[in-house]
């Protein structure tokens, strides 16, 4: 039997560019925001994420995954994300993949 | 597309095309002695909300966030602008005081008084984009138009009236 519409989690999708000199410590990225998630929303209130690459566009683009309750508030956590070995610039958000793969229009 | 400007950059950035600006400037911050710098973008800073506003500036920073509703009234019809700095914005997150900053924009906002936002960079890690700013002030009750706005018509103006654009 599958999970009721309503109780199923809907999820976010941030699109994020890593702007650093080196590339090696893109691994680590993902531990990382978790971490800062977690100084700046609290250890117990920090919502669950996943970045994952998005390879057709470029190598340091990426799509952070964040359930759409707690949305704004991974986003502005995002915002103040100082780190000197990971820059990060936002783009766009939206509820689904495909709509970030398409071009931006400013 | 319209072109967007950051006021407040503390730093040699020359990759800011890239970021989406048109151009970026290095200020002249008003406070203790500085006076007005005819050819930079001029900064002042109030630290106070007793302390009178000096008599030529182009933009207007309110340390701390502090309300004085005379001295927006004063900026506004001397058509100038309040600077909204993500660098103070920071600082009052970290600080716990950002209820502080929600509601001096909440103030601007019903005053309808100008603002400009900036990024208040010192290091290549602190730069931000138009967008990024966009969605700032989204988290400071502004819509992202408006925010956009501020980067780019209000900018324009400050730079009309100084005759460098």
């Amino acid at each position: 039997m599958g999970v009721k519409k309503s109780l199923r989690t809907v999820f976010r999708y941030i699109k994020l560019e890593l702007l650093t000199s080196r590339p090696e410590f893109a691994s680590g990225l993902e531990e990382r925001l978790r971490a800062h998630l977690q100084k700046m929303l609290g250890q117990l209130s920090a919502p669950k994420i996943k970045l994952i690459p998005l390879n057709s566009d470029s190598e340091n683009t990426y799509l952070l995954r964040c359930d759409s309750a707690s949305f704004m508030r991974v986003r502005q956590a995002l915002l103040f994300f100082y780190d000197k070995d990971y820059r990060l610039k936002l783009h766009k958000s939206s509820g689904t993949i495909k709509s970030l793969n398409e071009p931006e229009l400013d | 597309m319209s072109r967007y400007f950051d006021f407040h950059v503390s730093f040699d950035w020359k990759g800011f095309s890239s970021e989406g600006y048109a151009k970026v400037f290095y200020p002249n911050i008003i406070t203790g002695g500085n006076r007005y710098d005819a050819a930079r973008i001029n900064i002042a800073y109030v630290s106070s909300p007793e302390k009178p506003l000096p008599s030529r500036y182009d933009l207007v920073n309110f340390k701390g966030f502090a309300v004085n509703v005379d001295q927006l009234a004063d900026v506004r019809e001397k058509r100038r602008a309040v600077e909204v700095c993500v660098a103070d914005v920071k600082q009052a997150i970290f600080s716990g005081r950002m209820h502080q900053a929600r509601f001096f924009c909440n103030v601007l906002r019903a005053y309808k008084v100008p603002f400009v936002m900036t990024s208040g960079a010192t290091t290549i890690y602190e730069v931000k984009s138009p967008r990024e700013m966009a969605f700032i002030g989204e988290m400071l009750g502004f819509t992202q138009k408006q925010a956009l706005l501020s980067l780019s018509d209000t900018a324009s103006i400050i730079l009309e009236s100084k005759g460098w654009l």
